[in-house]
């Protein structure tokens, strides 16, 4: 039952990534081109999201857009996964000065919202998307890196744990054939509803100018460019923005129903 | 112990009951004191009104925070706020006539007499008289950055309304500078004080400056005539969106720098939209210190695939006019470099490039022909200039990277890091064209950020400096842009519209081409 639940909601998400890989092959019209006679046109065939102030489809822009939005939250939260679950296993398990140290660390940038320090982190990126991706990998993974000791702290002293050190397995072999298996459940449930919410901080990113530079499509920055036409030309602000909303809806249904899976 | 419960709980219900009553009476109290309080300030508003301006271009941003015009660009917010005035200002059609003066001559090439209206007071009480425009002038020279290489002073003398000034070699643009907003003369012994406000000889003097408001009362001494009370607030407010949206909601009074993309919401019988065509140019500057540039069948392919039309009548919704020189056009001149995507093709098949492999890009020797642009995001319109170029030269097969960035200047120290630079300036602000060659196009110019030298150009530079006859002073700047133009040393692309957006009841707000005279004495809160 708990297997059935699961079925539709990876299959939205597989759908979603395929589109998302093969967006720029997708799309009806030339995201890059401009043609001044249809700019700011409502939606209508054969612009069925309208144009942009460049007489651009947004259509195409929005499909298009979903390979950077969707790819780079993706690895953004691998990244931060990566780097949290290492930093506390490491720590979990082996304790000590390092454990002490490391999680003072992880203290210091759990007490800035995180949103902030990913902003003045991007700054200091030459790079748009990539500078984005590294600045909310480098605020988000303290997290990670807390729940996964605390996942180790409570299996390191279980019997299999024993068992497996007076069979002889080194730290290593303990770590990846044992202690992982046992912890990464959370750790995937939490990593896949962290997917929307870093395809959100993305989009901010970009929507203070920090991710994707022009005319490479990215939905945060063209809400960001097209803000100041809301009120007459919702359009062209509004099709990223239902993309986000769809994106990050499926997602989280992923990630409910990974956690229901579970059962954590 | 029943009957103890049973008056504890009377006693907290009255105690309760008296606290609701005591808070209900203070609530009254309170509400009377406010009616109190805006019974009053309605009796304020009766004989003084108050506006709130909301502009994007006051601030530390925009180097005119506060209102000494001996700082920086504080000048124009000096002027701009009807604070301080100058010995000359420029009317409608950008000529000079006198303000504070009376009338001047020039005793010879070096010498500049200017007689000073009698009768006029700073807000301070002090006569203005030549005594106090001479201190003013000399801690000017003795402070600010441009005015003593504009001014070229070597002695200023003073008797009773009698001004003179000496200077060190012929400067016959020395009366422009004398309508520059840094020249507005305010009374040194009053002097600046920390919040960086003056007295000045305007129709409003400032009882509170900050770098993002400034609060303005009208004067009953001024010396041009009667001015409607008033209180006025400025509010430096940079971004756009909330402009638009303080004014729809009845916050702001005025706006100045009101995105083009939120006029439409504003064309109806509740707001008066006054515009009028200004000399502040989009400019490209291109940057010599990259050979490809220097091709001039390069910049020609530049210049000529730059859909200037559409950017105006489309990006920038009319609010402006195409330039095809640093100065508005007037409409019976053509345009050199006019709009031609097939001639750009044409011309860079001629310095050798060509699409050999299909990429949609022209290359040469297996590379790409690729450009770096920087502009900022600080003139909303800038960075949508530039995602229009990089279309255009798209499609004649150049590659363009953008870079939109507030920290522009900083980046640009390294000349390998941009090709060209998308700017907007006012290339005509006293009436002296000369300013605008000065200032970035000539070899030794401080803002010629692409390293463009043009010997002619430099020539006739020298020649506007030390020719007097304005007529022949328009000839030779006319030959000056013909030959910037022609060169495709600099690529010009639009002359903006400047608009001041206000709600129906403001009367007497004209906007000025020179963009310096935003308050005067005529502005009324109907």
């Amino acid at each position: 039952m708990r297997t059935e639940k699961l079925i539709f909601p990876s299959f939205l998400v597989i759908a979603l990534l395929v589109f998302a890989l093969f967006s720029p092959m997708l799309t009806p019209f030339d995201i890059t081109a401009q043609n001044l006679m249809t700019a700011k046109s409502p939606p209508s065939f054969p612009h069925i999201m309208g144009t942009d102030i460049y007489g651009r489809d947004m259509l195409s822009r929005v499909i298009a857009a979903s390979r950077i939005s969707i790819f780079s939250a993706l690895a953004v939260v691998l990244l931060m996964a990566v780097i949290g679950v290492v930093i506390g296993i490491f720590c979990g398990y082996l304790g000590g000065i390092a454990d002490t140290l490391l999680m003072r660390v992880s203290d210091i940038f759990l007490a800035f919202p995180g949103l902030v320090l990913a902003i003045a982190t991007a700054g200091l990126f030459k790079n748009g998307v990539f500078g984005a991706i590294i600045a909310l990998a480098s605020v988000g993974w303290p997290r990670y890196a807390r729940l996964s000791r605390g996942l180790v702290l409570s299996t390191k002293t279980s019997t299999y744990i024993n068992a497996a050190k007076i069979s002889g397995s080194d730290t290593i072999q303990i770590v990846f054939t044992e202690i992982l298996p046992n912890i990464i459940g959370p750790i995937v449930v939490t990593a896949s509803l962290d997917i929307g919410t870093s395809l959100m901080e993305m989009s901010a990113l970009s929507f203070l100018g920090l991710g994707a530079t022009p005319p490479t499509p990215e939905w945060g920055s063209m809400i960001s460019e097209s803000r100041s036409l809301l009120q007459l030309t919702p359009w062209i602000t509004l099709s990223p923005g239902i993309a986000i909303f769809i994106t990050v809806s499926i997602f989280n249904i992923f990630g409910e129903s990974l956690r229901d899976y579970f059962n954590v | 112990m029943k009957k103890q419960i049973k008056l504890l709980s009377v006693a907290f219900s009255a105690a309760l009951l008296l606290g609701a009553c005591t808070s209900s009476s203070k609530t009254l109290s309170e509400s009377s004191a406010g009616s109190e309080t805006s019974s009053v300030s309605s009796d304020t508003s009766d004989t003084a009104k108050t506006l709130v301006y909301g502009t994007g271009s006051y601030g530390v941003g925009m180097s005119d925070a506060g209102l000494n015009p001996h700082e920086d660009y504080s000048g124009w917010s000096c002027v701009r706020y009807g604070v301080g005035e100058t010995l000359f200002r420029l009317n409608e059609d950008i000529e000079l006539v006198p303000w504070l003066a009376d009338s001047y001559k020039f005793l010879d090439d070096n010498t500049l007499e200017v007689v000073i209206k009698d009768g006029i007071n700073f807000s301070s009480g002090r006569k203005l008289d030549a005594a106090a425009a001479k201190e003013c002038f000399e801690d000017l020279i003795a402070v600010h950055d441009r005015a003593p290489k504009d001014m070229k002073i070597q002695e200023i003398k003073a008797d009773g309304q009698t001004l003179t000034f000496v200077t060190t070699e012929p400067n016959p643009a020395l009366l422009n500078f004398l309508a520059e907003p840094y020249t507005a003369i305010i009374d040194m012994q009053a002097g600046v004080d920390a919040s960086k406000n003056i007295s000045g000889t305007g129709p409003y003097k400032a009882t509170a400056v900050s770098d993002s408001e400034i609060s303005l009362v009208s004067r009953d001494d001024y010396w041009g005539g009667e001015v409607s009370k008033k209180n006025i607030t400025v509010k430096s407010i940079t971004d756009g969106d909330t402009l638009t949206m303080g004014l729809q909601s009845g916050e702001l009074d005025v706006t100045s720098g009101l995105p083009y993309a939120s006029y439409p919401l504003f064309e109806n019988d509740n707001y008066n939209i006054n515009s009028v065509a200004t000399s502040r140019a989009f400019f490209l500057q291109l940057n010599f210190d990259n050979e490809l540039l220097t091709n001039k069948n390069i910049r020609s392919a530049i210049a000529m695939a730059i859909d200037k039309e559409g950017f105006v009548n489309v990006l920038l919704g009319g609010h402006g006019k195409v330039a095809n020189g640093p100065f508005p056009m007037k409409d019976s001149e053509n345009p050199t470099y006019s709009f031609s995507p097939e001639k750009s093709k044409e011309l860079l098949a001629n310095a050798g490039w060509s699409d050999s492999d299909n990429d949609g890009y022209v290359d040469k020797d297996g590379k790409n022909l690729e450009l770096n642009y920087i502009t900022y995001p600080g003139r909303t319109e800038l960075p949508i200039l530039a995602q229009s170029i990089q279309a255009n030269l798209k499609d004649i097969g150049i590659k363009l990277n953008i870079n939109s960035t507030e920290n522009y200047l900083e980046v640009m120290k390294d000349s390998t890091t941009w090709d060209i630079f998308g700017s907007a300036m006012v290339t005509n602000p006293t009436g002296n064209k000369g300013y605008f060659f000065d200032m970035t196009s000539l070899t030794e110019s401080p803002k010629n950020r692409g390293h463009y030298s043009n010997a002619e150009l430099d020539e006739l530079a020298k020649n506007l400096s030390t020719t007097f006859e304005s007529e022949k002073r328009e000839e030779i700047a006319k030959k000056m842009s013909d030959i910037l133009v022609d060169d495709c040393g600099f690529i010009f692309v639009s002359h903006l519209q400047m608009s001041l957006v206000s709600k129906k009841n403001i009367k007497g707000l004209t906007p000025m081409p020179s963009d310096y005279y935003e308050f005067s004495k005529d502005l009324v809160i109907e």
